[in-house]
């Protein structure tokens, strides 16, 4: 991780959690994270797609689970003690997602968030809503909306 | 004893013994006989008993039937021919008591018999009134009638008993046969007068009748079978005549109208006249039988009486022929024999003329007159040999005379003689051998000087040859003297070489003793080192056990870093939310977003320094694994150590005994050493010997020469002179040796006693 400096939140600043996950650093919004949970073993949903883990109980609420990195396109997340639930809220629907770990709390300049170049193409585009440089690294800002669409959200809800 | 008897008393002896046994048994036999003689005298009287008691017999029965008969008529008086029969029964009675007494008197075992028959005899006129007064029955007074008759016929059956001559048993025995039936022929006749009488008869009156015939018919058998041979026709022929025929008649009829007796028509009278006419012939029997038993015992006794009589007769003839010969046998040898004894007992006391009696004689005494005449003449001669041997006692004086003469010249030659080997023996005493007797002596004599010179002649020689073995003696005593001395130096050469043996033996002994004493330190200190390797492995396997425990720490404290670890991750994780929970509070939440921010940091450097320890815990925990492995090579190292150590310690040991067998292999030499050492000094001692030996030969080969010398021998060269004893008492090598061997061994004190013992040689 690099140094980077942190800032009060402000109008200019964008607050930001970082994960690791594949392998690779990713970040959400942080208003979109209601906690971060230590590693629980999901109860396993029978037939459910692959990116599926399984269903959690947060504090009486039944939330699915998903593996990222599958939801990302990557290698399944290898399980460890080390590895956290990050719970989301999108659209008032609550979803786990399942990262190797999460490194830190980053308040970045909006200035400072680079858009996805064009060769990506538009599902490339859809789920990562810019590119955070941070000195030599990157951290690429996820959408979750997108990435946690319509139909994932129905699929998650049938 | 036999022989203190004289001879004619001897011969009287031997007579008696036949004589005695002869007479003993004539009166054996005339005793028998006359005892015989007795019985049959006895016989007689009881054959006369008998007739009486058969007449008695008859009148009792007589007077039964007409009892009997009185009775069945059943009332009346008396009749006569009853009264009759009483009669003559009395007068039967007193006859038989008269003989009765004979007979008793003569006979012991009737005596009882006739006592009770006279008892029976008594009560019968009782009985006879009990009759008349119609007090007894019909079967009671046959009862006591045949009772009465029965006992008297058992008197004939006690004289068979008596009897010891076969005929007279059997005749009496046919008798009592005979009798029997009589009797039962009387019982018939009472039983049928009784029927006849009373006129009916009840069933036992028919089956005793039935029974009294057959009964008779079987005794008449009985009587005719029992006879002898010989007088059994004649019996027989007697038993015909009886009148049969009417008694015959009765029975058959009485037999077959049993049940209507009045109609049969026998009248009483008739009936009981031809049965008592067939007993009367009965009774006529049965005396012919009586008096044919009487006549025989009779001719019997005869017969003994006179059998006696001729035995006592043979009997006394016998003795007198027995002493006449006896007698006459006797004299015939004493008296002759008495006579030659008379005739020995005077030649024995000398009476030579003495006319020997009975030597005309043929028998044994006449040979021994004959020899005894042989002595008497050889005595006659032997006196008349004493009477000569007497008178050739006187011999001639005159020839004694001569011979003195003779024998007074044979002493002076002997005389002569005798000086002149006296002088030739004291010449031969003081030695000289030279010395010879030439003069002659009588001729008798000569050949004793010849015979003393030859002596001395031979005594000269012997001396020569003598001195010359001696010389001979002394030269071979000189060779064994340096012989001797030869020796004694090999001796002492032996002995230095001993000595030079056992010095070094002793040197190596105590190098080996060196050498043993080492290899066991030796041993000690490879124990020892042992010991402490095996220590040092305990001390690696406790290093070992305290490494683990240094892992099992670090292990602990490993779990420890992971709890802090744990701590740290969850302490991010909480400060992560609540910058979650500051970022989404806005504005209001940005000082806890600082604080959560500093936690979140501290939490990471916790984590960062957990990580950190777990690192140098994990190379502390190898580099003791390494510690480990090595700890447990330098034991192995230290195993094999001990082995070796082992190892060194077993070729120690090996040594040690190696070192000790060559310590006892030198003691044997040792042993042996001693031995030779000992034979050594033996040898010397024996070297001592023989030269105290030799010394010893030369001092006596020179006294030999001095008592040679004594002598004068003609002719020989002079004795040799007595040789000094060169080695007189040289010191002996031998004897520095034992000194030497006594210093090298001073546990061995045999070699100074030895010494001391050299000292007396």
């Amino acid at each position: 991780m690099g140094a980077v400096p942190h800032s009060t939140a402000t109008d200019g600043n964008l607050e930001v959690v970082a994960f690791s996950c594949g392998g690779q650093t990713f970040c959400l919004r942080t208003l979109s994270i209601r906690e971060i949970r230590g590693w629980s073993q999901p109860t396993a949903i029978p037939n459910a797609p692959r990116e599926v883990v399984g269903a959690l109980n947060l504090r009486g609420h039944v939330i699915p689970v998903i593996d990222l990195a599958c939801k990302l396109g990557l290698d399944a997340t290898a399980i460890s003690d080390r590895s956290a639930i990050v719970v989301t809220e999108i659209d008032d629907q609550v979803y786990g997602l399942v990262v190797e770990r999460v490194s830190d709390i980053l308040s970045v300049d909006r200035s400072a968030i680079q858009p996805v170049p064009d060769m990506m193409g538009e599902i490339g585009r859809a789920f990562v809503s810019g590119i955070i440089v941070t000195g030599k690294d990157m951290i690429c800002l996820l959408n979750l909306d997108h990435i946690l669409g319509r139909s994932e959200a129905s699929a998650a809800a049938a | 004893m036999l022989f203190r008897i004289r001879i004619a008393h001897r011969i009287a002896i031997a007579a008696a013994v036949p004589l005695l046994a002869l007479v003993a048994d004539m009166s054996v036999r005339v005793v028998s006989n006359y005892s015989h003689y007795q019985q049959m005298e006895k016989i007689g009287g009881l054959a006369a008993a008998i007739t009486r008691s058969s007449e008695l017999i008859n009148a009792l029965q007589v007077e039964r039937g007409l009892t009997a008969g009185f009775i069945g008529a059943g009332a009346g008086p008396v009749p006569a021919n009853l009264a009759g029969a009483r009669k003559t029964t009395d007068l039967e009675i007193a006859n038989f008591v008269e003989i009765a007494g004979v007979v008793e008197a003569a006979n012991q075992v009737l005596a009882g018999k006739s006592a009770q028959l006279k008892r029976n005899l008594d009560t019968l006129a009782d009985f006879r009134a009990g009759i008349d007064n119609r007090r007894v029955s019909g079967p009671e007074s046959l009862k006591q009638y045949s009772a009465m008759i029965a006992e008297l016929l058992s008197i004939n059956i006690s004289a068979a008993e008596l009897s010891p001559d076969a005929p007279i048993a059997e005749q009496i025995v046919a008798l009592s046969s005979l009798s029997n039936a009589k009797e039962r022929a009387g019982q018939e006749r009472a039983l049928v007068n009784g029927i006849l009488n009373s006129g009916e008869m009840n069933e036992g009156q028919y089956l005793s009748l039935s029974n009294q015939i057959a009964a008779q018919d079987l005794l008449l058998g009985q009587f005719l079978e029992t006879l002898g041979a010989d007088s059994r026709p004649k019996y027989q022929a007697l038993l015909k005549q009886q009148d049969s025929g009417a008694v015959e008649g009765y029975r058959q009829k009485l037999l077959e109208k049993r049940d209507a007796i009045d109609e049969v028509g026998i009248a009483p009278a008739d009936w009981f006249e031809a049965t008592t006419k067939r007993i009367e012939k009965l009774h006529d029997v049965e005396v012919a039988v009586a008096s044919d038993i009487s006549g025989r015992a009779g001719a019997i006794a005869t017969e003994s009486r006179s059998a006696v009589f001729m035995m006592l007769l043979a009997a006394v003839l016998a003795v007198l022929g027995s002493l006449a010969s006896v007698l006459i046998v006797g004299r015939t040898i004493s008296k002759p024999l008495g006579r030659l004894r008379a005739a020995m007992i005077a030649i024995s006391g000398g009476e030579l003329d003495t006319e020997i009696p009975g030597r005309e004689r043929s028998d044994e005494l006449g040979e021994m007159a004959g020899t005894v005449e042989v002595f008497r003449e050889n005595a006659l001669e032997r006196v008349r040999l004493e009477a000569e041997a007497d008178a050739n006692r006187s011999l001639s004086e005159k020839e004694r005379i001569e011979r003195e003469r003779r024998q007074a010249k044979e002493a002076a030659e002997v005389k002569f003689a005798v000086d002149n080997l006296a002088t030739g023996l004291g010449a031969l005493a003081d030695g000289k051998l030279s010395y010879r007797i030439d003069t002659a002596f009588s001729e008798q004599l000569d050949k004793t000087r010849c015979d003393f010179n030859a002596a001395v002649e031979r005594l000269e020689d012997t001396m020569r040859q003598v001195g010359r073995n001696t010389q001979a003696i002394l030269s071979g005593s000189n060779e064994i003297q340096s012989a001797a001395d030869d020796l004694s130096k090999r001796t002492e050469q032996q002995a230095a070489s001993v000595e030079e043996t056992a010095a070094a033996v002793v040197q190596v002994t105590s190098s080996m003793k060196e050498s043993a004493a080492r290899a066991e330190e030796a041993g000690h200190l490879v124990s020892r080192t042992k010991a402490t390797a095996e220590q040092s492995g305990q001390v690696m396997r406790q290093a070992i056990a305290a490494m683990g425990e240094i892992e099992t720490s670090s292990q602990e404290i490993g779990n420890i870093v992971g709890v802090i670890d744990d701590i740290a991750f969850q302490t991010n994780l909480l400060a992560l939310n609540a910058g979650v929970e500051a970022a989404r509070a806005g504005d209001a939440g940005k000082g806890f977003a600082v604080v959560a921010q500093e936690v979140r940091e501290l939490a990471q450097r916790s984590a960062e320094a957990a990580k950190e320890i777990k690192t140098l815990i994990t190379s502390s925990n190898q580099q003791v694994h390494s510690g480990v492995s090595l700890v447990g090579e330098t034991s192995k190292v230290l195993e094999g150590m001990v082995a070796e150590v082992q190892d060194i310690n077993d070729h120690v040991r090996s040594i040690v005994e190696a070192v000790s067998e060559q310590s006892r292999s030198l003691q044997e030499i040792n042993t042996a050493v001693t031995t030779i050492d000992q034979s050594t000094q033996q040898n010397a001692a024996m070297v001592e010997q023989s030269t105290a030996a030799t010394i010893g030969l030369t001092n006596e080969i020179s006294s030999l020469n001095d008592l040679l010398a004594q002598f004068d021998v003609s002719g020989s060269d002079r004795a040799p002179e007595a040789v000094e004893p060169t080695a007189k008492s040289v010191d002996s090598p031998a004897r520095a040796i034992i000194k030497k061997l006594a210093s090298v061994y001073p546990g061995s004190g045999n070699a100074a006693v030895k010494q001391d013992e050299w000292e007396e040689f």
